[in-house]
Order: structure tokens, then sequence, then C-alpha cells
């Protein structure tokens, strides 16, 4: 078997959802005391995969986390010698991986998401300041991928699409007052900044 | 055709809860008031199905996780101008009107996900019987 199959419907390859990463220098994605030089992607071996609705095979990160599966097979000694606690950015890959497993089957949930979609995610969280990120919310709807941060009053949402760039929705509630909110394309950069307003 | 009636203010409306995550701890998420894209079974949603009352919201689910309860009142209110109107084809039934259909106009997404939020702020969870 081969270590990657299409997640979904779409023609990208999980191995093309990992070309996104490829492109990063993953000890700046996630662990920033990370000492990785070059993750080695090609000895990257899932040991399992799951079955979709659809009956496609995707491959579970093992416990530890997705990204700490990348550091293990890229020979990382910090990662081998302590799959310490999992990242916030392994916590939200490894729910994206079960909700887009759970696909399919309800209206709500259909389309499954495509690798697209999820590479979107992983492309504009995986460089964001992990402790910014606790807390998501991950679900699908309509086959996009949804991470919703609440706090008292505010939401940030970052909705990740096929085939659309991933969009960053902001969302206060003022009591007595019209709602303040807004849209805009999602990059590391503006989903860190609306979590930092978020937790202001 | 006759345009239904607006239900009145003085009334509650409920949205009968058909996924377990349109509610989290105890609160409605803004996933319960988003209309759903056309599909191969389904036509786009153009209004969201609401009951008068509680069994009337959930009589034609499977399954349901609860209720969402709404003043109209407080929906009328939001300035969003949305609308609550009896369904025309039972009594026992009425449609919200005004939501955003399903789009990929970020500016379309950003109106359906900011009422839904809204709708969700106004809301009482209630609990399956």
């Amino acid at each position: 078997m081969t270590p990657f199959t299409n997640l979904g419907t779409n023609s990208v390859s999980t191995l093309d959802w990992l070309e996104v990463s490829k492109n990063l220098k993953i000890s700046e994605l996630v662990h920033s005391n990370c000492s990785i030089a070059e993750p080695v992607f090609t000895q990257v071996a899932t040991s399992t995969t799951q079955t979709t609705p659809a009956g496609m095979e995707i491959p579970v990160p093992t416990t530890g986390g997705f990204f700490s599966d990348l550091h293990k097979a890229s020979g990382s000694k910090t990662a081998t010698k302590g799959a310490s606690k999992a990242t916030n950015v392994d916590l939200i890959v490894d729910e994206v991986h079960r909700v887009v497993a759970d696909a399919g089957k309800t209206p709500e949930t259909t389309p499954q998401p495509t690798n697209e979609a999820v590479s979107n995610v992983v492309s504009v969280v995986s460089t964001v300041k992990d402790s910014l990120l606790q807390g998501a919310d991950v679900d699908t709807l309509h086959g996009e991928i949804n991470l919703t941060w609440n706090d008292s009053a505010k939401q940030v949402m970052l909705i990740c699409r096929t085939n659309q760039e991933p969009l960053v929705h902001h969302h206060q509630h003022i009591k007595g007052k019209a709602s303040k909110h807004g849209i805009e394309k999602a990059t590391a950069k503006r989903l860190a900044h609306w979590l930092g307003w978020l937790h202001e | 055709m006759a345009t239904s009636s607006v239900v009145p203010d003085d009334q509650s409306v409920y949205r009968g809860l058909r996924n377990a995550n349109w509610s989290k701890n105890g609160r409605i998420t803004w996933k319960a008031f988003i209309l759903r894209p056309a599909t191969v079974e389904f036509p786009i949603e153009e209004e969201l199905s609401l009951g008068l009352n509680k069994a009337s919201a959930v009589d034609e689910l499977k399954e349901h996780f609860g209720w969402a309860a709404l003043s109209v009142k407080a929906v009328h209110s939001l300035e969003h101008g949305l609308v609550i109107r009896v369904n025309p084809s039972s009594d026992q039934k009425a449609d919200l009107f005004g939501l955003p259909l399903h789009s990929t106009d970020p500016d379309q997404i950003d109106l359906a996900r900011t009422m839904a939020t809204d709708l969700a702020i106004i809301s009482e969870y209630l609990s399956p019987d």
C-alpha cells in the first residue's frame, strides 16, 4: 500500500497536500525549539489509515499528532526523544483529519472536504503562534472546513473551501447595537492578528 | 400568490437541531442558521425552516438534538431585515426569510456568518425531552 492515498474526490493527492508544508521550514511551523534541518517527507510512514464514507483511505496521524509524525520521520532527535505534549496545531490537524473522515454522513457535512481544503487549513495555521490557536472548534460544513474560536462576545472563524482562497471572518457582539464584523483573505499573519484581537 | 402572515413579535419560534454540532456546551452555534447549497438531493435552501412549537420544529427529523428557541421580537430587532412568516402549507410551521443564500462571494459569506452568529447569540438552547 502506498503511504498516501487521495483524501477526497479532488484530484490533488495527499502528497500534493504535503507539498504545501514541504515549501515551508518546519522548524518555523510549529515547534520553535525544534532543530530539524529539512523534513524528509518521503520517509513519512503513517502507520494507520482510515476509510472514509466514500471508501477512500486517508492517513491517520499516530499519537502525538501529524506534525509530530513528520518530526519523527525526519529523524529529529527532539521529536524522537520526547514526543512530548501535542501542540495546538497538532491537535487542530488531528481534528481536521477526524472531521474530514467523518464527513459525508449528513447533508451538512456533504460533500466531504477535499485535500485542497485541508491543505488550506494547514498552510494558514501552521505558522501562527501556537498559543493563539488554543480552543479551536473544528468542523466541516457543505464541503468547507471551519475553525472557530470564541471568547465572550468575540468570534474568529477560518473558512477553507475548495477552489477558493481561505477566508477569516471576525465578529463582535455589542449588546443593543449592530454587531461589528468583517471578512478578508486568510493568511497566517491575518489570522494571528484576529486571534490576538479575540483575546484582547 | 398571497404572502403569508408575519409571525407576531410576542411569539417564540423553534429551530430543530438536526445536527449535534448545532449546540455546544449548552449554547447554540452559528451552524444552526446557515442555508444549505444546492445538492444532488436538494435544491438550494432559500429560507430557514422553523416550528411555531417544539413538536412541529422536529416532526420531519429522524433524530434531533434539541431546539434553538428564538423570540420573534428579538429576530425582527436584529438589524438584518430578517422576517419570520407562517409557512403557507402548515400553520404550525414558520420560515425565516432574509438570510444570504450559500455563496462564494466573500461579502455574502461575511453576511451569512454574521447573521447566523447573531441568531445563535439570541437563541436559547433547549435540550431534547
